[in-house]
């Protein structure tokens, strides 16, 4: 080992050297870093449900709630995923502020992972309060026939029993579908922006 | 103010830019990602000196900086080639003061080293610059034991890439 130090020692980097004028150019460039990444994902995710929430047909989700009888279920629910929001929000930007280049390699590895973790344990949070209203929506339709042929647009001809069933196993997995793609989109964004950070926080804990 | 904190920073950096290179070097494969870590290197250098306060050494405090950079904040450009090409970094040097020899084992222990993890090349790096334990440690952010361990680990295991 001694004789790699030894090599080592003998580079020559007088040829990769930048002048001083050029150093300069060099300082007013935009950063590609990775922490601004973390930030605008986190924002966007933050938002979607709540841009999505507001280019629904309100009209109809109310007539809809009506319909069901969650009137007071849903104003409460929409009402503590404003509050759980916020203090997430709020987390995340407590730990954001955190992330600093001149910590060491370990501890900024370690805050960035942390930070990512509160993102993650929203998301995770908003996919159980959807499928839970979800639930809260098929338990209410499918016990009571009458509801169940509103909702579904159902003429008087049908025979609900026949079709009880098939329709129940339809709308699971329907939804079980639709939790499992905005999950799978935000495994990738997750994947895409921390693979490699994770590999390197495992390697440098053990 | 500005000004003369930018000279200052100028004055600091360019005598430290080895340090750069070499951590460009070790983290990617080719000229064009050798120059883009650079410049990202020095962006984030320049974004933190305002609060460098001399409490550590310059090159203690840069090395921490620009090995953040390579490991975590700069994302690689995709490539899909992991090894180093020797001729992408061995270009400029006139031929009556090359020398070959040393700088064939130069080019043979960055093809080595750039085939281990993100983490261990930079200890190798820090240990090869001759970095006392205690301040491997404090760049790392790991124990002095646990750096010592872990850069004998890394000495064999570069002795099985240089020797297979």
């Amino acid at each position: 080992m001694g004789k790699l130090k030894d090599i080592w020692k003998q580079q020559d980097l007088s040829d990769q050297n930048i002048r001083r004028e050029d150093l300069k150019k060099l300082l007013s460039k935009k950063s590609k870093s990775i922490a601004k990444w973390i930030l605008i994902i986190s924002i966007v995710e933050f938002v979607i449900p709540h841009v999505i929430y507001l280019f629904t047909d309100k009209t109809t989700i109310q007539e809809q709630y009506n319909l069901i009888g969650i009137q007071n279920f849903m104003y409460f629910t929409n009402l503590t995923t404003y509050v759980v929001g916020a203090v997430f929000v709020y987390y995340f930007y407590q730990n954001y502020k955190k992330i600093k280049i001149e910590q060491s390699v370990a501890q900024l590895i370690d805050r960035i992972v942390k930070t990512r973790k509160v993102v993650k344990n929203y998301i995770y949070y908003n996919l159980i309060a959807l499928s839970f209203i979800y639930l809260v929506y098929i338990v209410k339709v499918f016990s009571n026939y009458d509801i169940m042929r509103s909702y579904f647009n159902l003429d008087a001809t049908v025979n609900i029993e026949e079709i009880w069933l098939p329709y129940l196993v339809t709308s699971i997995l329907f939804i079980a579908l639709i939790v499992f793609l905005l999950w799978l989109f935000y495994r990738v964004t997750y994947g895409y922006l921390l693979r490699r950070l994770l590999e390197n926080y495992k390697d440098i804990k053990n | 103010m500005t000004k003369s904190l930018e000279q200052q920073f100028l004055k600091d950096f360019d005598s430290n830019q080895n340090i750069a290179h070499k951590i460009c070097r070790a983290y990617t494969s080719d000229s064009d990602s050798h120059n883009d870590l650079f410049q990202e290197i020095t962006i984030q250098l320049w974004k933190a000196y305002p609060k460098f306060r001399g409490e550590a050494k310059f090159s203690t405090w840069m090395y921490r900086i620009a090995l953040n950079t390579a490991i975590t904040i700069y994302r690689k450009k995709k490539r899909g080639l992991q090894v180093s090409k020797l001729e992408d970094h061995n270009i400029k040097i006139p031929e009556d003061t090359y020398d070959r020899e040393i700088d064939e084992q130069i080019d043979r222990l960055y093809l080595a080293i750039n085939q281990l993890s993100d983490i261990n090349k930079a200890l190798i790096l820090l240990y090869l610059e001759e970095k006392p334990y205690k301040e491997i440690s404090q760049i790392m952010g790991i124990s002095s034991v646990n750096a010592r361990v872990k850069v004998n680990r890394i000495k064999e295991q570069l002795k099985n890439i240089l020797n297979p």
